[in-house]
């Protein structure tokens, strides 16, 4: 069972998403804001990251950055999540080290895919 | 407050309306779910409805941001629409959840209701625009139209019936009847109050407006005051919703203007039908108005075409009249009067074609207004003459006497014309009038695609021939017209002519003036003869029809007055006969009218070039 952790401030949100993905047999971790995203990545490294934007404290941006920067944790993929959906927010994401990225509300099978492609890519 | 910042406080207002009731609906339904067995007994699933309400609940509170923005909010509009897509997944998520998770039949279709609101209201949220280059507040119709565009719910259906205004100052209850309408395929606008009902009924003009009764500042009974009183307003039908049972309220609804009265709650089935209905009718009332308009536009027509030659009171009795312009002719008695210009054939030859149509045009003009002020009906104009009824489409006692008192104001007014002819460098010219008076069948004449008010018969005929006797500034009259008249007649010379087509000669009158009520005189002071000291030699031919050339007669001229010519001729010369003189470059015309004694006639000229003239010793001046 591959594990997915998802870094997202909102507790629903992440309820929500965390029960969806599950019920399509991924083992999720949860974090509530970026530093703890990164702290979980070090102690056990997931096969991906699920990344919300807007967190508090330590931003989407900076925690991609962070990750892509660090030789341990380069090599996990991630998936960028936003609610803007502004034309340059995709570009931003994969500059900031992002593997893709999705907008909210999610469309779970399209996120699904984008889960998949990248999952099989690293094995 | 501006002008333009009231329009984009109620651009923002209806956004936020139209933001509302897709939230509103998904709090409904999540209502109706809990009350399902198979949600209420299963506490996971109860977990999971009562977070979609939540999170509908807070979406709707995120929306009341929106009253306070400005056209500069833009970074409000992006956070905005930042939290809202967060809490629309939610939605979405645990709906989807909920989908598999439940397979109660009943619940999974309120669930899949949810699924479709939420997807609705992303639609919409995605195309809230504060109204970049400031469109919204130039355009502000087509800004809230474009909103309004939006309640379309059926993202299958292409087109939508027909727009309802749902007026309910009660947010659940307006939202639900929206819901309602919406399911049934119908444009939703919502107002929340009176005042807001009346502003979109004048800016968007719904099919149809469902008016709640009970309402803050300006209950539904106000409203339909206001609409009544007002034209536009009026037409669109207003279905009253009222949570008071009482008959009474319903029959006051109804006199005030109202097309239906339906009871909350309000049950779908008669809903459908009342609006279907006053839909309906107001249909019939919208291609009803077009038809007036269309008559209208018709009788507008009608005035135009006939008003160039009936009087106005005529065509209105006509209008009025609804047979008055079938086909079709009556026999009636009228007089008859024939004018035309004397000369004119040889004198439009002198004229190059625009100051041909200029001299008519001027002539026609001046002949016209003196025709409508005796009320007499242009029957047509016939080149240079004028064919004029009295008596018919409308007959009056006076009809004789009005026609000879035109016909002498006809006269008087060619100096009118001549004035504007000299202004226009134009010739001057001078016309003859004939009147007669006898049945004639009268109708509208011709074919259904083309046809006109006219009169004809044997008495139209024998009018031109009177007229055709009379030579410029004459008035000719028949026994019968000076027989009918009431009015006293000056009466000048009696000539005796023998008319075709009225047997024996028949003794026509000249008609110098009438008397009271009109008092209308020509000024004809007869000049004096003034001798040549040698006779002028002539030769004329007389005319058959327009051409010249058929039997020759030589006179001596021995005197003139005016246009007359004093003329012996040892032949016996035919009198009323018109005739041309021979010998010059440009041909000249006369008319032979009267025999002064035996072998002596007076000869009038109806156009004489310069070269005549100089010839006769006269002056240019065709004055009388």
């Amino acid at each position: 069972m591959q594990t997915i952790l998802l870094v997202e401030d909102n507790e629903m949100n992440r309820d929500m998403l965390s029960r969806r993905l599950k019920r399509k047999g991924y083992e999720v971790l949860l974090a509530v804001d970026g530093q703890q995203g990164i702290d979980m990545c070090l102690q056990s490294p997931p096969a991906l990251m699920l990344l919300d934007m807007s967190l508090p404290v330590k931003d989407g941006w900076q925690v991609a950055r962070e990750m892509k920067a660090t030789p341990a944790l380069q090599h996990i993929p991630i998936i960028a999540l936003t609610a803007h959906a502004m034309a340059d927010d995709r570009q931003r994401a994969l500059l900031a080290g992002c593997d893709d990225y999705d907008t909210k509300p999610v469309d779970l099978p399209r996120l699904l895919g984008k889960i998949a492609h990248l999952l099989g890519a690293v094995e | 407050m501006s002008n333009r910042d009231r329009i984009f406080k109620a651009y923002l207002d209806d956004q936020r309306q139209s933001l509302q009731a897709p939230l509103a609906s998904v709090q409904a339904f999540t209502e109706s779910l809990l009350e399902q067995a198979a949600i209420s007994q299963s506490p996971e699933l109860k977990a999971d409805v009562k977070k979609i309400a939540k999170a509908a609940v807070t979406m709707t509170e995120m929306l009341a941001s929106i009253s306070g923005f400005s056209q500069d909010s833009q970074t409000e509009l992006s956070r905005l629409r930042h939290d809202l897509r967060n809490a629309i997944g939610l939605v979405d998520g645990y709906g989807d959840m909920l989908l598999e998770d439940c397979d109660d039949e009943v619940a999974g279709d309120y669930i899949r209701q949810i699924r479709h609101q939420s997807r609705l209201f992303q639609g919409r949220l995605e195309q809230f625009s504060l109204g970049d280059d400031g469109k919204v507040a130039s355009d502000p119709i087509a800004a809230i139209f474009k909103s309004f565009k939006r309640g379309i719910i059926r993202d299958d259906l292409e087109h939508m019936a027909a727009s309802i205004l749902v007026v309910d100052d009660n947010d659940s209850s307006r939202d639900l009847l929206a819901h309602q309408l919406q399911r049934q395929n119908y444009m939703v606008i919502e107002a929340a109050s009176g005042a807001r009902c009346l502003e979109i009924m004048r800016s968007a003009e719904p099919d149809l407006v469902l008016l709640d009764l009970v309402m803050p500042d300006m209950n539904g009974y106000e409203v339909l005051q206001v609409i009544r009183a007002d034209e536009a307003l009026r037409r669109i039908p207003v279905v009253v919703v009222s949570g008071m049972q009482d008959e009474e309220g319903a029959v006051r609804c109804i006199d005030a203007g109202a097309s239906d009265y339906l009871l909350k709650p309000v049950n779908g089935t008669l809903l459908r039908a009342r609006i279907g209905a006053s839909l309906e009718a107001k249909r019939w009332r919208d291609r009803e108005r077009e038809y007036l308009a269309e008559l209208e536009k018709s009788q507008r027509f009608i005035r135009k075409i006939f008003g160039r030659y009936l009087s106005d009171e005529i065509v209105q009795r006509l209008l009025d009249d609804n047979d008055g312009l079938q086909l079709g002719g009556e026999l009636r008695q009228v007089t008859i009067l024939m004018a035309d210009i004397r000369g004119f054939s040889a004198l439009s030859q002198q004229l190059a074609p625009e100051q041909c149509v200029q001299l008519l045009n001027n002539y026609f003009a001046a002949m016209t207004e003196v025709i409508q002020r005796f009320r007499g009906t242009v029957d047509e104009f016939v080149g240079d003459g004028i064919l004029v009824i009295f008596g018919a489409p409308l007959s009056d006692n006076d009809d004789c006497d009005r026609a000879l008192a035109c016909a002498v104001a006809m006269q008087l007014a060619v100096e009118t014309v001549n004035e504007r002819n000299r202004a226009d460098d134009l010739p001057e010219i001078t016309i003859g009038i004939g009147l007669n008076t006898g049945d004639v069948v009268a109708g509208n004449i011709g074919s259904e695609l083309r046809s006109k008010y006219g009169v004809v018969g044997h008495n139209v005929n024998l009018t031109g021939r009177i007229e055709s006797c009379t030579v410029g500034g004459q008035i000719l009259a028949a026994p019968a017209t000076i027989a009918a008249s009431s009015v006293q007649v000056l009466a000048g010379r009696r000539i005796s002519v023998s008319l075709k087509g009225m047997g024996d000669a028949v003794m026509l009158t000249e008609v110098l003036g009438v008397g009271m009520p009109y008092d209308l005189l020509l000024n004809s002071a007869p000049e004096e003869w003034q001798s040549y000291k040698e006779n002028i030699s002539l030769t004329l031919s007389v005319m058959a029809g327009k051409r010249s050339g058929a039997k020759q007669f030589n006179v001596e001229v021995c005197a003139h007055a005016g246009e007359n010519l004093r003329v012996v001729s040892a032949e016996v010369l035919p009198v009323l006969v018109d005739v041309s003189i021979e010998g010059f470059d440009v041909a000249c015309y006369a008319k032979i009218t009267e025999q002064l004694s035996d072998g002596e006639y007076v000869l009038t000229l109806t156009s004489a070039n310069t070269q005549l003239r100089s010839l006769l010793q006269m002056n240019s001046s065709r004055g009388r």
